[in-house]
């Protein structure tokens, strides 16, 4: 009997089933597949024909669905129930086959010539099964291997097309996969195979220092399994090049095999952030430093004095040296601010070629100048302020058809390994150099620091040089601290003309601390770097008004600032407390002072002359050095010229400086304007001063400052005018 | 009981109006469905035929047969219409040499016609299929059924449709009219051994290619002409084997018989399948001797019920009317006589026989005889 075998193991059982049916004049076929997952075989009857009844109506079959798997094809037995021959049939690991034929039994040897075919069938069905089973199996891990290779070939297109790097490497450090990007990255071609270490092909190096990071970070990988860094990091590529990377490192285990072996591995992404560090470097750079002479600024000399006071291991002295160009508002004056630029480039490139690269300067104002100088001593850093003084010195800046010479005050301090209040480090230095500036400028200042050896005076005037000014400036103006107060005085301006003229009294400012008296000198700077300067100015207008109340027979000038007279909210102030003291404004006098620029000279002028209606008289101050200038002079309805000291404290040996006076006054004299000489030290410059025609005279020779209640000596006047007159 | 069925025979109209005005007079007498066997002369185009089996509003089943039988005689030229006074369950099974055929979709037709315990059988035996699409009923409805029936057909050699459906005529079907009658099988053929067994070695559905790993040219050639003293060395084979079918000796059954259609490309292609490995015999049979097998075995044919048997079919092979020529006549009249006188009998020559053996099983027979007849 031949099977008719299908690709189909029902098909090859149904076929069987009826060629044997047709063969042996059966009813019907039974063949009970039993569970057999590793052959393929799942609990089964089949039947043929398929409208022969349930296997389960037959009690005498019954025992067939609890027996387990044959282990060979053989005839069993048979079973006569009611006339129906029974035929079973054991199939090797199948299960059963049972005929039914009606009303006559089988002959033994067809019974026994069925047992060759039926286990050719049963071998042909379980084969045909298990085939099936492995051609699942198969499909199944085809569809699972076309699955991970279409998500490898999708990740891998990913991996194509971001532009960060990816490498992954094994535990011995060997390239396992590299994108496309970190190819290059590499500088490799697209299709080169990495199949070395990756120290073949590129170190990781620290951004700052440029250390070889990459055993420290492999170390750290092994450790931990990963690794990463807030500051980006240099990846050297084999052939030297240096890209800015931000560098994640995270480990990766497989597990791979029957064996459950388990590998390491590290996928170490590489985020080329050159172009942005590069940027951010550039920017960095703007807001630390002066574009025009490439040094640092102020916010930049700022961040590296807190940097330098805030490392915690300073066993070595540092210094800093403050600076301010003397007469350097003069070269900007006649030789536009296109000279002051090229200027201060020259002095950047000199005051550098005297420190060393470890030493940082910066440009923090104007023309002002600071240097930070690292692992010195006092006699060193004194050393290099005097050479760069020197440097300055001896400078001749050419511009155009003018030679200008400028000098250079400086001031210098330690900076001891203790210290941390880099104001009070500033201002002590920034003192010195005003107290440079006030000796007669162009000259080096130490800003002596006492040790606690010192005597009881030494450590007061250490507490002294250490003071926080606008802290200072603060407490005196607030009514509720009595510790600062706000102190006046006067100093004569003396009539040295022919003419009857009123003589006049400056007012000047001072704080008390304690038993000490600090100099506006000190203390100015700070107030204006506070925005201070208006309310102190404010304050001494007031409290002379009031003084003038009770004193109607003098005249008082007020120093007002330029600041004060720039903005909008001060000048109304001002004219409002004026026009509360109408018949005291005819006693006073007004002087601009030359610390700042007159931003906007239109409403200035305006407020001078709704002002000067009330009977207030102005004086411009310092004229001839500071931001005063012909064009004020011109402009600003000005009654008194104050001539700057520098100009007046030589003219006995300085036929320049004589020469500007007289055209000063030539000038101030053809406007209808009074002239005043400042720094009147001696006998010989009152003299000079009369003869040059100035109108007034103020200097120690004259007065010295005393608080307003002192009075006035005016017999040193009486006695020059008679010599002169003799 | 149910009312038996009526037959209408035409041959003198030739005209598939007439037939229609007919069966519409008889649906208003309460026929409730039909079925036609049809010579393959009357009067028809396949068209004509379409149209009017589509207009029936009745169930209809059918096919188209070398010859009718009606009043012991055959006719190619006559139409036989059975008129069914109870609703018969027909299925048309179409492409049934296509494994999508509805007729291989395993489903049990047994909740569909619990009542219907008889069926007719038409089937296209054109087809290589045929048996295995016999299997295919056995398969889907066991021995539920009653089995009778021919292959269809012109037997000139063509595959022109000969189903009658719904539809209009159709090919390469099989159609089952489920009838609610009892049914008594017969199945006679007279052809006697001469020689084997014979155990076929190499075939496949239909076609035998070799038997006891010999050729099947040779091998049979040589087999007859053993018996033979004249040479029958110039007698074309196809001719030769025409009148030596082969036997298959079925275990506890008769010999079946096959009917060798054609011989090609060293094949003999039968009606209906020949199992590799299955023994089988080279017949032979004069058609006096066929006769006589009917003379002698009348009392097989004889229904012990008959009395209540109301209708008989008998489906004679065409080529065994070839091969008894004359004689063919003598034996449907001699069937005829031992059956009923009360009884209606029709019936058709045809491609090949079928009926069911004592198991259900529907055979497929050729060069043979079946004698079916229903009661009420």
């Amino acid at each position: 009997m031949s099977l008719g075998v299908s690709v189909v193991p029902e098909e090859t059982l149904k076929t069987f089933a009826m060629r044997t049916i047709k063969a042996l004049n059966l009813r019907c076929v039974y063949v009970l597949e039993k569970d057999n997952p590793i052959l393929g075989l799942e609990s089964a009857i089949h039947r043929v024909p398929l409208a022969a009844a349930e296997f389960s109506r037959y009690k005498h079959l019954k025992k067939f669905d609890h027996c387990g798997f044959p282990d060979a094809s053989n005839f069993i037995e048979e079973i006569l129930v009611d006339n129906h021959y029974w035929y079973c049939f054991s199939l090797k690991n199948l299960g059963y086959m049972i005929f039914e034929r009606r009303g006559k039994a089988l002959d033994a040897s067809v019974i026994n010539a069925l047992v060759a075919p039926i286990a050719r069938f049963t071998q042909a069905y379980v084969d045909r099964k298990q085939f099936l089973l492995n051609e699942s199996h198969r499909q199944h891990i085809k569809i699972i291997s076309d699955r991970v290779q279409s998500e490898k070939y999708r990740l891998e297109h990913i991996f194509r097309t971001i532009k960060d790097g990816v490498l992954v490497l094994d535990n011995d450090g060997q390239v396992y996969f590299a994108n496309l990007a970190a190819h290059k990255l590499l500088g490799l071609e697209e299709n080169y195979s990495l199949e070395d270490h990756f120290t073949y092909y590129f170190r990781i190096l620290e951004i700052a220092t440029k250390i070889d990071l990459t055993r420290t970070i492999a170390e750290f990988c092994e450790k931990t399994g990963e690794w990463s860094a807030n500051e980006p990091v240099i990846l050297k590529t084999w052939e030297d090049k240096e890209v800015i990377v931000r560098l994640i490192v995270k480990g990766m285990r497989d597990t791979k095999g029957a064996e459950n072996i388990t590998e390491q591995y590290f996928v170490s992404t590489f985020h080329d952030i050159s172009e942005a560090y590069q940027m951010e470097q550039k920017l960095k750079w703007q807001a630390t430093h002066d574009p025009l002479t490439q040094c640092l600024n102020r916010r930049g000399f700022e961040n590296e004095l807190k940097d330098l006071v805030r490392l915690t291991n300073r066993q070595k002295n540092r210094a800093l040296i403050c600076m301010d160009l003397d007469r350097f508002k003069h070269v900007n004056d006649i030789g536009g601010h296109s000279a002051g630029d090229a200027l201060l480039q020259q002095i950047t490139v000199l005051m550098q070629q005297e420190i060393r690269d470890t030493d940082f300067l910066a440009r923090v104002g104007g023309d002002e100048y600071c240097i930070i100088l690292n692992d010195t001593t006092r006699h060193e850093a004194m050393e290099v302020a005097e050479r760069i003084r020197k440097q300055i010195d001896r400078l001749r800046f050419k511009w155009e058809d003018n030679m200008f010479t400028i000098g250079i005050s400086l001031g210098v301090s330690e900076i001891m390994p203790n210290e941390n209040d880099t104001d009070a480090i500033f201002l002590r230095t920034d003192e010195a150099c005003m107290v440079s500036k006030e000796n007669g400028r162009n000259q080096v200042t130490f800003a002596h620091i006492p040790t606690g050896e010192d005597s009881d005076e030494s450590s007061q005037d250490s507490e002294w040089l250490h003071m926080n000014y606008m802290n200072c400036v603060n407490k005196a103006l607030s009514e509720k601290d009595d510790e600062y107060q706000i102190i006046l005085y006067k100093q004569d301006v003396c009539s040295i003309a022919n003419t009857s003229l009123p003589d006049h009294q400056e007012v000047l400012i001072r704080i008390q601390y304690q038993d000490r008296l600090i100099l506006p000198n000190a203390f100015l700077p700070a107030a204006e770097r506070c925005g201070k300067v208006c309310d102190i100015d404010l304050w001494v207008l007031a409290n002379t008004l009031e003084y003038l109340v009770e004193h109607k027979a003098i005249h008082l000038n007020v120093n007002i600032s330029g600041v004060t007279l720039s903005d909008d909210a001060s000048r109304s102030k001002i004219f409002e407390l004026i026009c509360e003291y109408p018949k005291e404004a005819q006693q006073l006098c007004i002087e601009i002072t030359e610390t700042a620029a007159i931003t906007n000279l239109t409403k200035c002028i305006a407020f001078m002359e709704k002002v000067s209606n009330l009977g207030v008289s102005f004086a411009l101050d310092d004229f001839g050095t500071g931001v005063s200038s012909f064009h004020y002079l011109k402009n600003l309805p000005v009654k008194y010229l104050k001539i700057d000291g520098s100009f007046i404290e030589d003219i006995c040996s300085n036929k320049i400086d004589e020469i500007v006076v007289q055209s000063i006054v030539a000038a101030a004299r053809a406007m209808q304007i009074k002239t005043v000489a400042e720094y009147v030290s001696n006998e010989d410059i009152l003299s000079r001063v009369m003869d040059l025609g100035i109108d007034y005279a103020q200097g120690y020779y004259l007065s010295r400052p005393e608080e307003l209640t002192k009075t006035t000596n005016y017999s040193k006047i009486k006695q020059m005018r008679s010599l002169q007159l003799a | 009981m149910y009312s038996p069925p009526k037959v209408f025979f035409d041959r003198e109209q030739q005209s598939l109006d007439y037939i229609k005005a007919m069966l519409d007079s008889e649906v208003q007498q309460g026929v409730l469905g039909v079925t036609f066997l049809l010579g393959k002369h009357y009067q028809h185009t396949q068209d004509s035929l379409d149209v009017f089996l589509k207009s029936l509003i009745i169930p209809v089943s059918g096919a188209i047969f070398p010859e009718v039988i009606y009043d012991n005689k055959y006719y190619d030229d006559a139409v036989i219409a059975v008129l069914w006074y109870e609703t018969p369950d027909i299925k048309t099974f179409r492409n049934i040499s296509q494994d999508d055929s509805a007729l291989n979709k395993h489903q049990s037709d047994n909740a569909a016609a619990p009542a219907s315990k008889t069926s007719l059988v038409f089937m296209d035996t054109t087809t290589r299929t045929s048996e295995a699409a016999l299997d295919a009923l056995y398969y889907r409805n066991g021995n539920n059924y009653q089995h009778a029936g021919a292959g269809a057909g012109f037997a000139d050699g063509t595959n022109r449709a000969c189903i009658l459906c719904k539809d209009g005529v159709v090919s390469d079907s099989l159609q089952v009219t489920c009838l609610a009658f009892t049914q008594k099988n017969y199945v006679g053929h007279g052809w006697s051994v001469l020689s084997g067994p014979h155990l076929v070695t190499t075939a496949e559905e239909n076609r035998v290619i070799s038997l006891d790993y010999q050729p099947i040219e040779s091998y049979i050639r040589e087999r007859i002409q053993e018996k033979y003293a004249d040479d029958l060395s110039h007698i074309e084979f196809q001719k030769l084997v025409s009148r030596f079918p082969i036997g298959i000796q079925l275990y506890d059954e008769d010999m079946l018989v096959r009917d060798p259609l054609k011989f090609e490309d060293g094949a003999l292609h039968f009606i209906g399948d020949i199992p590799e490995f299955s023994n089988v015999y080279v017949l032979s049979g004069e058609p006096e001797t066929l006769l006589s097998y009917v003379e002698n075995n009348l009392s097989h044919f004889e229904s012990a019920d008959a009395d209540q048997s109301s209708l008989s079919f008998i489906f004679s092979c065409i080529s065994r009317r070839f091969h008894m020529g004359a004689k063919s006549d003598a034996e449907l009249e001699i069937l005829s006589q031992s059956l009923n006188s009360s009884n209606t009998i029709i019936g058709t020559s045809s491609l090949g026989e079928i009926a069911s053996n004592n198991e259900g099983l529907a055979r497929l027979h050729s060069m043979s005889f079946v004698v079916s007849s229903l009661s009420v």
